[in-house]
């Protein structure tokens, strides 16, 4: 008998604690369970099919450099189609983008509303490419749903150039992990992200699938993670523009 | 004929209930007939021309395209912006539309401070961005000046794309509706509208109310003329009454049969009201005549007596009017059967209603109507008398005035039959003023269409079009357009590099946004749009012949791209080539000269030297610039200024000794060690053929522009970069890549539509003349007769042909069918003459007695029909559309001259012929 009430006032004290979160704090948990790394490695497949059209396949790497739970390095590099081979895009914080265009040899800055422009025509925004590895946006969080299996946030977005009017993230509570996100502008829904095939890598959970699909039905980007690796030994140094023009990547 | 005249009399209360009733119910089928007018349905859809235009419009959002032109107070304040913004997404959420695109929503290329963006300026203005700013961008873009902002800055267009899938009637329906949004929510001083679905929408509002208004007020003028001509009740009542039933039917017939009426078939029931009443008239001038009291007889006797001539006089009119059946043009076949149908339903009503209605009547023709007919005899006197002079007046002066025929010309413009003071043809010149153009040739690409050369092509072309037709080619818009401004943006290169994956690289980054209108989903296809004035469909047919003829001597068919440093010698000289065709093609299309002579030697010095050796000549620059581009990245941050004079005269030295990978790594490594040389020798190595490339483009330019007279910077840095790129076009008969080259557009269809008239025209009325001989030699029994009968038809034809060159009048939808109606009155009157003819001979035996009695009753009845219905054809120019004023005109003319040829020269030809000519074909001898 002791045992149980043990036990209940355990699970009463871990309740009081997680109603007591807020909506930020929570977020703050989902990107620390999510940043128990050094390093990031992934090898991904992204498929775009629009209404009507034949599919577009890439086929991208991207490199994470986990500078602590509030900043993270990026690196993304196209791999297939041939035509764009080498073209990368790089993160060292919201001021300091960067995209290499291979064929030109030449690196830009990108900045301001650029940013909401489609990633490779696909129904991610260069904005949206944070939520891939994790950085938490600058806004207003408020937990709209706490049950026993997940949290329904609502993030209203305060930083500039964010065309959405608000974001409603599932996460569910047993990995910390966002399995829907959808994505709101001017009050009506523009877009859905949902996340499947939850597998254990590396001790690690995460989903090897996500799709973001366009509210209108035009169109769906799936993406698909074909590889990962953690805590590889990628210098801090990799991250910067000299790397953009790299043709071959030493990780 | 007598017998179905007295079957009339007794069953006249059945004939009268039967057509009360059918003309109640056609009345109300009339009411709901719909009007539809699309040039684009014009003609077959397996037509060649327009099955191109149909394919190549709905691939690229063009077919159901509406222009919306609005003046703002000032376009670039805030309030303005967002007003087009809130205007541009309302319009997206209508149902039926496709696409919109506007200033706020089409791609915007911005470089500033070292980054560039692709965004919207919606953004911006959700952003609250500086508007002074902003005004200037888009006043400075070759993309939105012109485009989507007119050039003096106060107006701007949004083009909308309706669903290709739609009926003509939903496209109206959702352009009504895209009007209302726009009405409610612009907050702009003036709207315009132009393009095909407003066109549509007008002309549907404008045949409507037309068809109105017209079929009263013909029905009016016709009534009133026939009162003061007949002064008898029964003789202006039952014309009308047949045409009230007939024009009734006609239209309640379109509509149940499930057919729809254009803007050029708002004639038809005027027509029927027209000559139908002619019918009518010779019924009733008949039946007056009779002097027997039973009505019976009286409807046996009219039926047995004219009966034949006017369901012959109907059928050469059905007859003529069917003759537009060889017209593959769907309006004017539809006006062909349906006035024809029209006119069948005339042809019953008066055989059977008229007699009917007439046989209720006790009166005869007045002694007023015998003295009339007593003038008409002593004209018929003085017209045998001075026959002479009246046959060669008539052919002097239409002779004379037939030159005028020569200036006819053909044109299917809507703007034209609407005329200038119209809403459409006022918007149409409103977009001609603020966007130097109201529609669009297109040139369609077929192949890859983000191919390096066929971009250029394609940039070529517009150059070409721009400078040769300035009134006419106002503006252009293409990929080409966007990915030259792109790479201008991104790498300061305003021009479209001949590097595949350069391209590649510039569209990955374009993807996303909304390029529908100019390159279709599989980027199999692009085109370019050239905004045109299309008030001269000369100049129109002019720019297609052109383009063609430039397009086949200086695009090629077939080509592969070749690498000039690693290529045969053979290729190199494909190289030269193409070069030399690019060059000299550039200077054509924006009407510059250069000797064959400098263009040969510049693309040999462009070909032949390297970029390494002006990296040797410009080492200290390039070396400069290098360290420029590295601290642009904030790479050389935290270096010593020491370690960048070493790294500066390192790279230096390098160049200056020939540079190579290695060359640059050993003085590298001299200069500021491995570690350092490590972290930039893969930037600087990156960099050197840019800069060095830069030189070349530099010397090459200055050449240029030292030896062609009014090349201008911009033309020439563009041009020094083609030329000075390591990746050559070459044509070759077996080259890896192709694409094929067609134009199209509303105004090449309205061309080619136009240019099916004038041929039709000749085979309708070839076709009318021959039934027209046949049913007369039928009436007559002679061909002699046919041939004489076919005389004042042929010249009214003529005389109205004259007309319409004299006075400009254009062969049109409407136009066209004024032969056939010609042909049709022309006919009916000669039939009454010949009828009433044979009748008198008959009676007399005597030539001469029996043209003037036959002038003295006939020539009344064909008097008074030309009359009426001029005056019913009068009412046309109560109309706003101008094309029914011009047919009106026609019309009217077409009554007076038949009815002078019938009466003044006709007479005197018959004449000519002896009494056993008439003895023979009238066969006399035989009933006697």
């Amino acid at each position: 008998m002791k045992k149980v009430f043990s036990l209940l006032g355990i699970l009463m004290f871990l309740a009081s604690v997680s109603l007591a979160m807020t909506g930020s704090q929570i977020m703050n948990e989902v990107i620390k369970a999510d940043s128990n790394f050094k390093t990031q490695k992934i090898e991904m497949h992204m498929c775009i099919q629009s209404k009507g059209m034949a599919s577009k396949n890439y086929d991208l790497v991207i490199y994470v450099y986990n500078k602590g739970s509030s900043k993270k390095y990026a690196f993304i590099r196209f791999i297939s189609p041939e035509s764009i081979k080498g073209l990368s895009f790089l993160s060292l914080g919201k001021n300091e983008e960067y995209l290499y265009m291979p064929a030109y040899h030449r690196v830009q800055r990108i900045a301001g509303s650029f940013k909401n422009s489609k990633f490779a025509g696909s129904d991610f925004t260069y904005n949206d490419l944070s939520l891939l590895y994790s950085k938490k946006e600058a806004g207003k969080y408020k937990i709209l749903i706490n049950n026993a299996s997940e949290y329904i946030l609502e993030i209203v977005p305060t930083a500039k150039n964010v065309q959405y009017s608000k974001l409603v993230m599932t996460i569910e509570k047993k990995h910390l992990l966002p399995t829907k996100v959808e994505f709101y502008k001017n009050g009506l829904l523009y877009k859905t992200m949902k996340d499947s095939m939850l597998t254990k890598i590396q001790g690690r959970w995460l989903f090897k699938k996500i799709t973001l699909t366009m509210a209108n039905g035009s169109s769906e980007t799936t993406l698909t993670l074909i590889k990962t690796e953690f805590n590889l030994n990628i210098p801090l140094n990799f991250f910067s523009v000299r790397t953009l023009f790299m043709p071959v990547l030493a990780y | 004929m007598g017998k179905i005249g007295s079957w009339i009399s007794k069953h006249r209360w059945l004939i009268i209930v039967l057509f009360t009733i059918v003309t109640v119910f056609m009345a109300y089928e009339a009411s709901q007939v719909r009007i539809i007018d699309d040039i684009t349905k014009y003609v077959p859809e397996n037509d060649a021309v327009v099955s191109f235009f149909n394919k190549v419009a709905n691939e690229f959002d063009m077919n159901d395209l509406i222009l919306i032109g609005m003046d703002y107070k000032d376009l670039f304040s805030k309030s303005s912006l967002n007003n087009i913004n809130v205007i541009t997404n309302g319009i997206k959420e209508i149902r039926g539309v496709k696409s919109v695109i506007s200033l706020t929503n089409a791609p915007w290329i911005e470089a500033k401070s070292g980054s560039v963006e692709i965004s919207k300026i919606q953004n911006f203005v959700l952003n609250g961005g500086n508007t002074e700013r902003l005004k200037k961008e888009i006043m400075n873009s070759p993309l939105f000046k012109g485009q989507f902002v007119s050039p003096n800055g106060k107006s701007t267009l949004i083009m909308v794309s309706l669903n290709a899938s739609m009926s003509v009637q939903q496209s109206i329906k959702v352009t009504k509706n895209v009007e209302n949004y726009v009405k409610t929510h612009s907050l702009a001083q003036k709207i315009y509208y132009s393009g095909i679905p407003p066109s549509n929408l007008t002309a549907q509002k404008l045949a409507k109310k037309n068809l109105e208004t017209l079929i009263p007020l013909s029905l009016l003028a016709v009534a009133l003329i026939l009162f003061v001509l007949f002064r008898n009740t029964l003789g202006f009542l039952l014309p009308i009454i047949s045409v009230i039933v007939s024009s009734t039917w006609s239209v309640g017939f379109i509509h149940l049969i499930g057919c729809t009426m254009t803007l050029a078939n708002v004639a038809i029931p005027v027509i029927v009201i027209a000559l139908g009443n002619a019918y009518g008239i010779y019924i009733v001038n008949k039946y007056l005549e009779e002097k027997d009291k039973d009505h019976t007889v009286r409807v046996f006797n009219t039926l047995r007596d004219i009966g034949i001539a006017v369901v012959l006089s109907a059928s050469t009119a059905i007859a003529s009017f069917l003759s537009l059946l060889t017209v593959n043009i769907n309006p004017i076949r539809d006006f062909g059967i349906f006035t024809a149908v029209g006119i069948a339903f005339a042809l019953l009503t008066n055989i059977f209603l008229t007699p009917a209605l007439a046989s209720f009547s006790e009166k005869h023709l007045s002694s007023k109507a015998e003295k009339s007919n007593r003038f008409g005899k002593n004209l018929g006197e003085i017209i045998l008398k001075h026959k002479w002079a009246f046959i060669s007046l008539t052919l002097i002066s239409i002779g004379l005035f037939s030159i005028f025929i020569l200036r006819i010309q053909s044109d299917m413009r809507l703007s034209v039959l609407l005329g200038k003071q119209n809403e459409v043809v006022k918007s149409m010149d409103y977009f001609n003023r603020r966007f130097n153009g109201s529609d669009f040739v297109i040139v369609n690409f077929n192949g890859n269409a983000t191919d390096p050369y066929l971009l250029r092509s394609e940039r070529l072309i517009s150059i070409y079009a721009l400078n040769h037709f300035k009134g006419v080619v106002g503006e252009s818009y293409s990929l080409a357009k966007i990915i030259r401004e792109m790479n201008k943006k991104f790498n300061g290169q305003n021009y479209i590099p001949s590097n595949r994956n350069k391209v590649q690289n510039l569209w990955f980054l374009m993807q996303g946004n909304n390029l529908s209108q100019l390159v279709n989903s599989q980027r199999s296809e692009t085109v370019e749009q050239l905004r045109v004035n299309p008030s001269s469909l000369k100049e129109i047919e002019k720019l297609k012949k052109s383009l063609s003829k430039f397009i086949s001597k200086y695009v090629f068919k077939r080509y592969s791209y070749v690498n000039i440093s690693k290529c045969t010698h053979k290729e190199k000289e494909l190289a030269q080539e193409s070069l030399t065709t690019y060059l000299t093609a550039y200077l054509q299309a924006k009407s510059l000269m250069a000797s064959p002579t400098f263009i040969k030697s510049v693309v040999n010095e462009a070909i032949n030297s390297t970029a390494d050796e002006f990296l040797k000549r410009h080492a200290k620059d390039a070396s400069n610039r290098i360290i420029n581009y590295l601290k642009s990245f904030g790479m050389l941050e935290g270096i010593s200024a020491n370690t960048i004079s070493n790294l500066k005269s390192g790279i230096t030295e390098s160049f200056e000794n020939g540079y190579s990978q290695n060359s640059l790594k050993n003085a590298l490594e001299k200069s500021v060690g491995l570690n350092t040389e490590e972290i930039f020798a893969p930037i600087i190595e990156n960099q050197i053929p840019n800069v060095a490339n830069g030189y070349k483009v530099n010397y090459i330019k200055n050449l240029l522009l030292h030896n062609i007279k009014g090349l201008t910077n911009e033309d020439a840095n563009s041009l020094a970069l083609v030329l000075s790129e390591k990746t050559v076009v070459i044509p070759q008969k077996n080259g890896k890549y192709s694409f094929k080259v067609g134009i199209t557009g509303i105004p090449i269809v309205y061309n080619h539509v136009s240019n099916m008239l004038i041929n039709a025209q000749y085979e309708s009325m070839m076709i009318s003349a021959i039934i027209v001989f046949i049913l007369l030699m039928i009436q007559t029994s002679s061909v002699l007769m046919g041939f004489i009968g076919l005389i004042p038809v042929t010249l009214t034809v003529l005389f109205n042909f004259s007309i319409m060159g004299a006075f400009d009048i254009p062969l049109n939808a409407i136009t066209i069918t004024i032969a056939s109606m010609t042909v049709g009155v022309g006919v009916d009157y000669v039939v009454q003459i010949f009828s009433r003819l044979r009748v008198e001979f008959k009676k007399s035996g005597d030539v001469h007695d029996a043209i003037v009695k036959s002038l003295a009753t006939s020539g009344r009845g064909v008097l008074f029909n030309s009359i009426a219905s001029s005056g019913g054809f009068a009412m046309l120019f109560s109309s706003n559309i101008h094309g029914l004023r011009q047919f009106g005109i026609l019309a009217i003319s077409t009554m007076i001259v038949a009815l002078i040829l019938a009466v003044l020269t006709l007479p005197g030809v018959l004449s000519l012929m002896p009494y056993s000519f008439y003895e023979k074909a009238f066969k006399l001898k035989k009933e006697r």
